[in-house]
């Protein structure tokens, strides 16, 4: 019953008296019962007025000065004109006033920060934009630094979000379509295209999609995902996320749509896929020879923290004639003192190389390095002393960790190390065949998986025109394509020559 | 379409849609011919190595000719009969009509069992320890899991990715055994003689010829008829170069191994690792075993897909075979891998060119009708 009452009725409307309307809002909202939000009665040209805001989302020296201060010190309105456009023109100093007669959406403006004004006299419910609650300023991204590139990070602040994107991308064709999802508590997203450039096919698709979200609340980002994506079983993701304006105008660019999302301190742009995951923020920024090593460097991590521990287990235990004999010597060597054989030993030290990780994700910041210490050193140290584990098995361990960490998403990082225990115990149960039949079995998984309907792999699995910028990253003036993720009717970025000023070479 | 492209085509939709057509086709033509070159080891190290001995490379070298004379024919006949299609897909399903697709159906089926025998029996050598019946199910179990749920489609962008690697894996491995060969192999110079050379082309032309035919037919026919005439030129091409490399292959076995070091007796698991097993490259072992299994593994995957397409006549783009089909056809290969024997790699080996017989036949009948047709348009004219 309580629930039936808190919640907006959907198109309720607003049309009765004055305090028809002064009451129904105030049920709406429990006044009665929530202290924060605030009622001020007045009196508006010889009538009676009654604004509502809820403290703290809204800003009380605004309400004070530009609605109170103004309406109580305001002229009669000339013979014939309108109440509401009297207020509106001459009245209220407001860069955004709006008339609803819908309950729902004034309740959402009102909890947004806004104040609602109801005006004897004046139809429906005035909403006044006046929001000022705290929020915290633009910072360094925490998750995605670079070396080389600008340093602004998105913040919780929705509109100071859309700000930084607009400050990138000053041009009309920065499309920022508001959209909300959750049916008891909406949550207000704002959908990011570039006009001609973004499939309409993706918009519409992921427009689609939010309108069939059919939860009461979402309450993040990662939330939002899964209820958008294409599979959900799949251990990649099929978004990509970053804290980085910069990065999301070259979303934008590339076709893709961005999406942000109140109280998210990040931006997640659809359709994205492996390439996507791949690639750091400053791998652009940099001259190609430079981004293309880091970006060999960082697959040969990944594939080394996928591979390594698998076919370490596979070749000593399986295929002993696939390792030199002196290495193979050593390895025994050590294995004789080590009460567990070499799979066990390694499916529980990949397991405590995970858990110090969680373990000094979730520690406060102060205590992180006393962790590492205490985990990486001392354990290892110990564990090799007592002869629990052998410190070959720990060395595989370290680089494949070291590898894990070269992956530029953290979501990228999880699904590697998810993948790693899946071959690490089909290839301690069945040696190579194991390794190689699981790695098939997740290349053809990868290779199946779509983001909003397009393969998420292209332009790798399956071929597709697009930049030279997938694997290696060339030079900038030679990426004339957006990719296949854009809009066919505009994909070429340029005509002609984009060193226009070079008559050396032909690029 | 080179990933490093700098211009592109598409500007429109349809240009699109033709540009993933085509990627489509390649990347298929790259599934068979790995298919053919997985399915070519075996073969070779199953019957040339020791039945024909030193100039097995020769007899793949002479099939070429047949080959090519025998697309051209192919070519030469279609345009007499149809202007817009120029292969064979568009004859011979109208002389056999859904005949033709159960028989390029159980071309398909020996083929996966002979792939899933192959690759049981190299992974029995390489796993004493591993009870040698659970290997088959095994593997049958992964390509199955992978194949499920419309995974055809994966498949073939699987190996349109890996098809470079894994033939640079494949020739890393085994050219840095190299150093272990000899010249001397190659004398005498026609090994057992002439006869046995002529026995080892009819063979292969059989063998080859059945396998290399179903990828001709209608299952890309649909997607042929919406690429242009280079895209048919460069599948052919593909096919060739895949031949040549098979020769190259041939070769590099002849040079690596004595033609009387493998006895009768030697299983498919040792004749494929005799490259490595004599090479004292230490990863060179691992690569090239690892490299085999997956392309094994995506050759008997592929065939199951396609053997499935064919018998549910779904054998175009739009459509893939149901997965009770997959898995009908996955059932049918293990037990024969499962309690695969001498006798039955002897029957397999024996029965595998044979299967050209019924395409010869329609094509014969197809060259009359096209014959015919010709001489009454000369009449008519």
């Amino acid at each position: 019953m309580a629930d039936t009452q808190w919640q907006p009725q959907p198109g309720g409307s607003l049309t009765g008296t004055y305090q028809q309307k002064c009451s129904q809002l105030k049920q709406a909202c429990h006044t009665d019962l929530s202290s924060d939000i605030k009622e001020r009665t007045f009196t508006l040209l010889g009538g009676n007025a009654t604004l509502l805001y809820v403290d703290g989302m809204a800003d009380a020296a605004q309400v004070t000065k530009y609605i109170l201060f103004p309406c109580q010190t305001a002229p009669a309105p000339r013979e014939g004109c309108d109440l509401y456009d009297h207020l509106v023109c001459s009245v209220l100093p407001l860069g955004v006033v709006q008339r609803t007669y819908q309950t729902d959406s004034a309740l959402s403006a009102l909890f947004g920060g806004d104040a609602l004004m109801v005006v004897d006299g004046v139809d429906g419910v005035m909403i006044l934009d006046v929001k000022g609650y705290a929020s915290r300023g633009i910072s360094t991204p925490s998750d995605e630094t670079v070396i080389v590139g600008p340093h602004e990070g998105f913040t919780e602040t929705l509109r100071n979000n859309l700000t930084l994107l607009r400050r990138l991308m000053r041009s009309p064709a920065l499309i920022a379509e508001p959209i909300s999802v959750g049916s008891k508590i909406p949550k207000q997203l704002f959908l990011l295209y570039l006009h001609d450039i973004a499939p309409d096919e993706s918009v519409q698709e992921l427009k689609r999609r939010i309108h069939g979200c059919n939860v009461d609340y979402v309450f993040s980002m990662g939330a939002l995902e899964q209820l958008l994506e294409d599979q959900p079983f799949a251990l990649l993701p099929q978004a990509v996320y970053t804290e980085r304006p910069d990065r999301a105008c070259s979303f934008l660019l590339e076709g893709q749509v961005v999406i942000l999302m109140e109280n998210a301190p990040y931006a997640m742009a659809m359709p994205a896929g492996l390439p996507h995951l791949l690639h750091a923020p400053d791998d652009s920024a940099m001259r190609w020879q430079y981004g293309s090593f880091l970006r060999l460097l960082r697959m040969f991590g990944l594939i080394l923290a996928l591979l390594l521990p698998a076919l370490y287990v596979a070749l000593t235990t399986f295929h002993p004639q696939g390792l030199p004999v002196t290495l193979m010597t050593s390895i025994l060597e050590t294995q004789s003192k080590v009460p567990l054989t070499l799979f066990p030993s390694m499916l529980i030290m990949l397991f405590v190389f995970c858990l110090i990780n969680e373990a000094g994700t979730r520690v406060p910041g102060a205590l992180g390095s006393g962790l590492s210490i205490v985990g990486g050193l001392i354990l290892g140290q110990a564990a090799i002393t007592a002869n629990l584990f052998s410190p070959l098995v720990i060395i595989v361990v370290a680089l494949s960790g070291l590898g894990s960490y070269a992956a530029p998403s953290y979501s990228l990082t999880l699904s590697i190390r998810l993948a790693q225990f899946f071959l690490l115990i089909l290839s301690g149960l069945f040696g190579f065949l194991g390794l190689i039949g699981g790695l098939f079995l997740l290349l053809m998984r990868t290779s199946a998986l779509t983001s909003l309907g397009y393969p998420a792999n292209a332009p790798l699995m399956p071929k597709r025109p697009a930049n030279p910028d997938d694997m290696l990253r060339f030079p900038i003036w030679r990426q004339r394509l957006r990719g296949t993720l854009s809009n066919p009717y505009h994909m070429d970025r340029t005509r002609g020559k984009m060193r226009a000023w070079d008559h050396r070479r032909k690029p | 379409m080179k990933l490093t492209q700098t211009a592109t085509q598409v500007h429109s939709p349809s240009s699109q849609l033709h540009q993933r057509w085509e990627a489509y086709v390649s990347d298929q033509y790259k599934l068979s011919a790995l298919s053919l070159l997985a399915q070519l080891w075996l073969s070779h190290s199953l019957f040339l190595t020791d039945r024909v001995s030193t100039p097995s490379y020769l007899s793949m070298l002479l099939i070429l000719a047949p080959a090519s004379a025998l697309y051209l024919w192919t070519l030469l006949l279609s345009r007499q009969v149809k202007k817009d299609t120029g292969i064979l897909t568009a004859l011979l399903p109208r002389m056999l009509g859904r005949g033709l697709e159960w028989l390029i159906a159980l071309s398909l089926l020996t083929d996966a069992v002979f792939l899933l025998c192959g690759v049981s029996s190299l992974l029995g050598d390489i796993l004493p320890t591993l009870r040698h019946y659970l290997i088959a199910p095994l593997i049958a179990l992964f390509a199955a899991s992978s194949l499920m749920r419309n995974q055809p489609f994966a498949l073939i962008r699987l190996a349109g990715f890996l098809f470079f690697p894994l033939l640079a894996g494949i020739t890393l491995s085994s050219a840095s055994a190299l150093q272990e060969g000899s010249a001397a192999h190659f004398f005498p110079l026609l090994g057992k003689g002439a006869s046995s050379i002529c026995m080892g082309t009819v063979w292969l032309c059989g063998n080859l010829g059945s396998i290399c035919l179903p990828l001709l037919m209608p299952g890309e026919e649909a997607a042929l008829r919406r690429m242009r005439q280079k895209g048919k030129r460069r599948g052919m091409l593909a096919l060739l170069a895949c031949m040549l490399f098979s020769a190259l292959i041939s070769a590099m076995y002849t040079y690596l191994l004595s033609p009387y070091a493998l006895s009768d007796a030697a299983s498919v698991g040792m004749r494929l690792l005799m490259p490595v097993q004599i090479s004292s490259s230490i990863p060179g072992w691992s690569l090239y075993v690892c490299a085999l299994i997956l392309l094994l593994l995506i050759a008997y995957s592929g065939s199951v897909s396609r053997c499935a397409a064919f018998f549910s006549g779904h054998c175009t783009k739009e459509k893939h075979a149901p997965d009770w089909l997959i898995a009908i056809v996955i059932l049918f290969t293990v037990p024969c891998a499962v309690f695969y024997s001498h006798r039955l790699q002897n029957l397999l080996i024996d029965l595998l060119p044979y299967r050209i017989i019924p395409y010869l036949i329609s094509l014969l009948f197809t060259s009359a009708g096209a014959a015919f047709q010709w001489i009454k348009a000369r009449k008519q004219a």
